[in-house]
């Protein structure tokens, strides 16, 4: 039962981010794809980018647990892999799957690298929501033990 | 520091202690001294019975069915609990299931991922606050800044 209720919870922290990818890459594919003139994008399109934002969600819960200890700078080294990770994969599925097909060869490109933006930035965000948390809670400290 | 002793007809023996900050720490560890026995820790040593000052507390910590009582000096096992040490002692706080840890000897707060705190004591031991504790070690601190 502690293992089924483990799991659950880190699946329940995954998909949060599972759902901020798949409309990232709906917004971005429907904006191309309204660009060169075109109102829809395929189901197997939109399937496919849900299976991509599973496995780049629980890749992300996977190799950047909340559970580690990353005062030693590891979680540097592992957010580049997993920045890296999720760009391939998205590149690649965008590529196999034809998800820009009758538009430039560029688009899937595109994708690659706005949601290596996207996904380092909001790593970034969170570090820097932590630094500010930690300076608060210092000062409240401060404070307490005054 | 000056010391006057004043020689009058009283009914009983009556302390003043006159100073610019009553919590400096030089007049905490007076008045420690200066209360009653009741105040302090009982536990037991190889030398005997000890009465333990609770500003030299750094955590209790529930282990094997027994509390131990960690100080800079060693580790005291005493027939308190918890809950006592948590409820009769101004600064302790819960900070796990098994463990209460003395507020005034936090030296530095760290936020970390999914809502933990990693707390670094005056003697450089880290103790992590899972996020059940956090939210309640927050409230704490907040609850003292106006």
């Amino acid at each position: 039962m502690k293992g089924f209720q483990t799991f659950y919870l880190w699946g329940m922290h995954a998909k949060f981010f599972m759902g901020l990818y798949f409309a990232a890459m709906v917004f971005l594919a429907g904006i191309l794809v309204a660009v060169y003139g075109g109102d829809s994008l395929p189901l197997m399109t939109l399937l496919q980018m849900f299976l991509v934002s599973i496995v780049l969600a629980f890749s992300q819960v996977l190799i950047l647990p909340a559970r580690v200890d990353f005062s030693r700078g590891i979680l540097f080294g592992r957010s580049l892999l997993w920045l890296a990770l999720a760009t391939v994969c998205v590149v690649a599925v965008a590529l196999l799957g034809g998800w820009f097909a009758g538009l430039p060869s560029w688009c899937p490109w595109l994708m690659g690298g706005f949601m290596l933006f996207g996904c380092a930035a909001m790593l970034v965000g969170i570090k820097f929501e932590q630094n500010a948390d930690t300076i608060h809670l210092n000062d409240q400290l401060k404070h307490y033990q005054r | 520091m000056k010391l006057h002793v004043i020689q009058e007809e009283i009914s009983e023996p009556e302390l003043t202690l006159r100073c610019r900050d009553p919590k400096a720490p030089e007049i905490e560890r007076l008045l420690q001294l200066l209360r009653p026995d009741g105040q302090r820790l009982p536990v037991q040593t190889e030398e005997g019975r000890l009465l333990l000052d609770p500003l030299e507390l750094l955590y209790g910590e529930y282990v094997g069915r027994s509390v131990f009582l960690y100080t800079k000096e060693g580790v005291f096992p005493t027939k308190l609990s918890l809950a006592q040490l948590e409820t009769e002692l101004e600064h302790m706080f819960r900070c796990s299931k098994s463990m209460v840890v003395n507020l005034m000897h936090i030296r530095h707060l760290q936020s970390e991922l999914s809502g933990r705190i990693l707390a670094t004591l005056s003697n450089e031991e880290r103790i992590v606050i899972s996020r059940h504790f956090a939210a309640a070690l927050r409230k704490r601190l907040a609850g003292t800044q106006k």
